[in-house]
């Protein structure tokens, strides 16, 4: 009966390079106005968000505009199994008088926030993503829908799917995309072969 | 509009592990990029985290807006292809234009038994 069920990874439409791939769609502004508010704030702003709304996504895009403006960028990422920057590169970054973007800055410890303050005063910005507001202004605060998640299933489906099944699964995981997907990944191979009601209008 | 191709000797896109794979990259761009690359490499797609891994490259500097270049590249012994709920590994050949950027990617099998090994089906002992 597995066996049956089985779909290659590669062919599943919520792998992770399809996650990926998605843009960040605005419930509300734009991308020309978190440029003015970054520009207002002397590009130094947060955007702030629960987990899987968004933040990452906004941060890496927020980038390559800026990038495209020939500002100098500097992507940091922090995880939990690394919660710290690697310093020598923060610092070299700063020197150069690139922006910072640091992606998880919540996950700082108190002394490493005061650390990256310091080392970051010298650098021509510091736009960092976090859970709770206050580390920095809010230059932006992400947020989820029930008809986002509905629009982007269909993107990443490229067909429909019970909204019935999608609304349990938004109230499951509180509005966290990111999860939602991950459901979705292990739920497709059922979602395949779930007879004629779905599959005339899956690619599977 | 640009147009870029990838051909393998013989039709072949399945290879036995440590095999040569011969073929020729073709382009026909509007304007002529600074540098052109033939990129064997694999990579890993599916639940988690992403891999890839650049394996050989060819590099061909001011190629021209028109041209091809002939590509051969040994295959190594290993990692085979294969895809199982969580993880598929392909490998690929990729033809990489450099400024304007542009690419073009064909996949290839590298398995023993020149199919993509479905670990689903693979007996467990």
């Amino acid at each position: 009966m597995a066996s049956a069920l089985f779909v290659r990874a590669g062919d599943n439409p919520f792998r992770s390079s399809r996650l990926e791939s998605l843009k960040y769609t605005f419930e509300r502004g734009s991308h020309e106005q978190l440029l003015k508010q970054c520009e207002l704030f002397k590009y130094r702003g947060a955007i702030v968000g629960a987990h899987g709304t968004g933040k990452t996504t906004l941060l890496r895009e927020l980038q390559d505009h800026l990038r495209g403006k020939h500002f100098e960028t500097e992507l940091i990422s922090l995880h939990d199994w690394c919660r710290t920057p690697q310093w020598r590169n923060l610092e070299a970054a700063a020197r150069r008088k690139a922006i910072i973007f640091l992606d998880g800055a919540e996950l700082l410890s108190r002394f490493a926030w005061f650390r990256l303050r310091c080392i970051t005063r010298h650098a021509a910005g510091l736009i960092l993503t976090s859970h709770t507001p206050g580390l920095l202004p809010t230059l932006y605060t992400t947020t989820t829908s029930f008809e986002l998640f509905e629009q982007l299933t269909r993107e990443l489906l490229e067909g429909e799917y019970p909204a019935e099944s999608l609304r349990s699964l938004y109230e499951k995981y509180q509005g966290n995309l990111r999860q939602c997907f991950f459901e979705l990944y292990d739920l497709y191979p059922a979602i395949c072969y779930s007879g004629p009601r779905y599959a005339s209008t899956l690619s599977c | 509009m640009n147009k870029l191709s990838i051909s393998f000797e013989d039709g072949k896109s399945s290879y036995l592990p440590g095999e040569i794979v011969r073929g020729r990259g073709e382009w026909f761009l509007q304007e002529a990029p600074k540098e052109l690359e033939v990129t064997l490499f694999w990579y890993t797609s599916g639940k988690g985290t992403e891999d890839v891994e650049v394996v050989d490259s060819l590099s061909h500097p001011n190629p021209g807006a028109h041209g091809e270049m002939p590509f051969s590249f040994q295959l190594p012994k290993e990692p085979y292809s294969f895809s199982g709920t969580y993880i598929t590994l392909s490998w690929a050949v990729e033809l990489l234009v450099h400024d304007p950027d542009d690419s073009h990617t064909e996949e290839i099998i590298l398995s023993p038994t020149l199919n993509e090994i479905l670990l689903h089906e693979v007996p467990k002992f």
